[in-house]
Formats: C-alpha cells, structure tokens, sequence
C-alpha cells in the first residue's frame, strides 16, 4: 500500500500519470472518496499519461465515457462513474464486463465502492481523501 | 410537412408532432413523461429504471402526440394496431426524428429501436438528429407560430444543462463549432452535486433557483472558477469543493441553518451566473454574432435568463436575444422534430434511409 499527499490538482494528476506509466493494459482502477475528492482530476492525469487529446470531464450524466488512444498497448480509456447508480447490476446492462475483461482497456471507476461485488479481483483500489485544506488531498493506492 | 419527433436520451419519454407549412411552423402535440418523481427517491437517475420505465411508456407518449396532433397515423387508435402495410393513405407524417445521441445507452435505444421499427414498417424516412443540435433549436420553438427562419448567422450558442456546458459557434446552418466547454463537472451537475451537499434533494436546479431568491448572494464568496483564463472553457467541479468545505465549517460551528442554506443556494447560484455570463460576453465579443441563443435545461434558471439578457443588452444592443420558453428549457421532443427539419432538405425521400446500420451514440460529438 502506498499513500500520498498532494497539494494541488496537477500533484494528483502527476500520481496518476506515473501510476499509469507502468500498466500493461487490462487494469482495473477502483477510485473511492466523497465529492471534490479529486477522483476525475486523477482520471485526467491518466488520459494525459495515455497522450488522450480529447478533453475528460465528468461522465456522471453519461454513466460511461470512452476514449481511444494511440498507446501501443492500452487502447481504450473506459471511464465509469457510479455516482448515480444504486444496484451494480444496473451497470452490466452497459456491457462493462466486456470492458473489465479486455487486455487492451483501462477502466477506471468513480465510486467504485457501489459497484465492489461485480469487480474483478486484480481492482486496484484508490482511495482519496479530503486534506487539511482545499486544495491538499490524501490519496491511498491498495 | 409534418414531422414526428422522439426523444429518449435520459430520463424523459417525449415525442412530439410539427407541422412545417411554406416555412412557418406549428408545433401540434409535444408529450412529455417526465419521470422526475421515480428518480428523486434515488437522488439521481437510475439507467435501467429509465430504459425500463421509457419501453413501458414510449407507445403511450407515441400514441398520445399522433392523437393532439390530430395525425392520421396510427390509423386505428382504438385498436392499437399500427398500419403495417407500406404506402398507406391514412399515413401523414412525412418524416421520423429522433436523437441518436449523447446521452445513456439504454435509454438511447429505446427511442432508436421505436423510430427504426417504424420507419421500417410504415416506409417513412428517419432522420438522426444530435441531442445538443435540438437543445439549439429549443429557443425558436418559444417564437411560436412566426417563420422560423428568422435565425441570422452567425450565431452562438450557450448549452446549459446536467450532461453538457458548452459554447457553440454556428457559422452556417449545420455547421457548428465547439469553442468552449467544461473541463470537469457540467454546470447542471454542480447544481445537483451543491444540492446533494446541502441534503436539499434532487433534481438541485429548480430546489437552489428557489431557495437562492430568499438567500443574500453576497453572503458567501465563492470562487469563479477560470473566469480569467483567457479562454472560453469552464470548470465547476472546485466550486463544488468551495461548497463542501464551506458547508462542513458550517456544520461544525453549528451555523448551518436554514437562512444560512439559502444563502449559500443564493451564493453558489450567483457564482455559477457570473463565470457563465462572463464567457459568454468575452465570446460575443470575439466572434461577434448576430444570434444569441441559450439552451438546455439549466436555461430555465431565472437567475442566469435575466442577468444574460441584461448584460447582452447592455453591452451588445444589436444581438438578438434568444431564451427557450421555460417548457423547452428541458429535454423534449418539439426541439428533435425541429432540429430534424433543418436536414430534411438534404435526405432524398424516395432512397431509403440507411437506417440499419445506425445505432446510438452515448458520446457522439455535436
């Protein structure tokens, strides 16, 4: 387990651009934390890391969004978001499962913590806390 | 020409029924199954609730617009068989619309599937429309029966709502530009997000326009998040923290009661009004269009409708000022029909539509 405090939103994008680094394709990330937590600042630094051109906002409404890459060896970005869900369930009926399967994706999920019992064993489990001020951030990698 | 427009590209069912005569339009049904109530007890949208609630609903809603609109088809209502047989006289919808996207997938299909089936049965020509592309055209429907092609390019577009805040540049008819947009959470999201901190229930927009107009904007500073970048992008997700952190302060001095509530609503709102009319105004003046057009369902935000128009008018005088009328700020199917129209010109009637090989699109661009 390793912890982290960050001190402003481009810190924590660096974390998750030199987390990312070193993936081979098929991960699963598991973000947890409360609003403003700065899980979709984290997603931000993966698609940076991952030479994404498209602008990565909140999928909140949309529940997934997607985002190809040119990355020899991880192709697709898939962010989730389960804000809005109330039963994992309801998520299978978007197909994440092909997602969560395939070597050549990294899927990322907000609020993972809704959606534990359908998620794979290898999940990497990140979980980001509020810091002592508003702009620092805790944030714990299982 | 009369076009039937279906749109399910969240939690509403709507379809709607538009009758285009020698380029004056009159909008004849525009049903809408806002389903609002089922989701509050979730403090969100539920997707499969949605897509199972709208397959339960789109006949009903289909059946219900054909009917106001005084259409022909169905032809037998009573019976609720719809006319299998193509070329059928009784049929008087000339074109199907209906939005392929963004929007949630399950939800999507459910309009898709409907509108392809009956293309397909009754041989009308089906046209995809974009969902932004119909909160663009939302504004003219509140001109009501006048021509409608009174829109002088260019023309910008501000799209304000839970899924989407962006600046649209139209040069032409069709041709749109995105020249800014949110880098984290869209404005309608903060305002559910603000609401959901403050335990005030969902959907946050109309509970914080509310409460905002017996709270003291001036109350609480909050920040403005990339209102001096010197670009026309935005950002709300900070002004999101700004409330959390506020609000636990608040909570543990145990001063978070009910005046406090609604200032900080009155706060928030305020803060979320002056970035968005800011860019606006530095957008007006870059491109300098002839059109202003709002859309989208935060568009039925009082706050934001007045100070836009004011500082518009103030500034710009010559700008025409477009606000959808409050019952086609939110999703709906008229906006479909009509953005659909715009297209008719370009589909030849006797080809049939390529319709198999379209599907919905969650995350297609405008």
């Amino acid at each position: 387990m390793k912890k982290y405090i960050t001190h402003n939103p481009e810190e924590t994008k660096q974390i998750a651009a030199a987390l990312a680094h070193n993936f081979q394709g098929g991960e699963v990330l598991g973000l947890t934390g409360n609003l403003g937590a700065g899980k979709t600042n984290f997603v931000q630094g993966l698609a940076k890391c991952l030479d994404i051109k498209k602008q990565v906002n909140s999928p909140t409404f949309v529940l997934i969004k997607l985002y190809p890459t040119k990355n020899k060896k991880i192709k697709l970005l898939v962010h989730i978001d389960c804000y809005r869900l109330n039963q994992p369930e309801e998520l299978l009926s978007f197909g994440i499962e092909e997602y969560l399967n395939d070597k050549r994706c990294l899927t990322v999920i907000e609020w993972a913590d809704k959606i534990e019992k359908i998620l794979p064993e290898k999940t990497i489990w990140i979980k980001f806390k509020l810091g002592k001020n508003i702009e620092e951030r805790e944030i714990e990698i299982k | 020409m009369k076009i039937l427009g279906i749109e399910t590209s969240c939690d509403e069912t709507a379809a709607a029924v538009l009758e285009i005569k020698n380029s004056y339009f009159n909008l004849l049904s525009n049903v809408i199954s806002s389903q609002i109530k089922i989701h509050a007890k979730y403090g969100g949208i539920v997707p499969e609730v949605a897509a199972r609630k709208q397959i339960e609903m789109i006949i009903l809603i289909l059946e219900q617009a054909l009917k106001q609109g005084n259409s022909k088809f169905p032809a037998s209502p009573a019976g609720r068989q719809f006319p299998i047989s193509k070329n059928n006289k009784n049929i008087d919808i000339d074109y199907i619309a209906v939005t392929q996207g963004p929007g949630l997938i399950t939800s999507l299909t459910v309009g898709i599937e409907t509108a392809k089936t009956l293309s397909f049965a009754l041989n009308i020509p089906l046209i995809f429309v974009n969902h932004l592309e119909g909160h663009i055209y939302s504004a003219l429907l509140s001109i009501g029966n006048k021509n409608f092609c009174s829109l002088r390019f260019p023309a910008l577009a501000l799209i304000v709502s839970g899924g989407h805040t962006m600046m649209v540049l139209i040069k032409k008819q069709g041709k749109y530009k995105i020249i800014g947009e949110t880098l984290d959470d869209a404005v309608g999201e903060a305002f559910d997000k603000a609401a959901k901190i403050l335990e005030l229930g969902f959907p946050g927009g109309p509970i914080i326009d509310k409460l905002a107009k017996e709270g003291d904007k001036t109350k609480f500073n909050l920040p403005r998040p990339m209102i001096k970048s010197n670009d026309l992008n935005f950002s709300f997700s900070g002004l999101k923290t700004a409330v959390l952190y506020l609000v636990q302060d608040l909570k543990k001095k145990k001063e978070l009661d009910n005046q406090t509530i609604k200032n900080i609503c009155a706060s928030f709102e305020n803060a979320c009004v002056d970035v968005l009319t800011t860019k606006t105004l530095s957008a007006i003046k870059k491109f300098k269009p002839k059109t202003f057009i709002l859309g989208g369902g935060v568009s039925a935000n009082q706050s934001l409708r007045e100070n836009l128009f004011q500082k518009i008018k103030t500034e710009f005088p010559k700008i025409k000022i477009l606000l959808p009328d409050i019952k086609f700020t939110g999703d709906n199917a008229a906006m479909i029909a009509l953005a659909a129209y715009y297209r008719t010109s370009k589909i030849n009637k006797t080809k049939a539509s390529a319709y198999q090989k379209i599907k919905a699109e969650p995350n297609i661009k405008l």
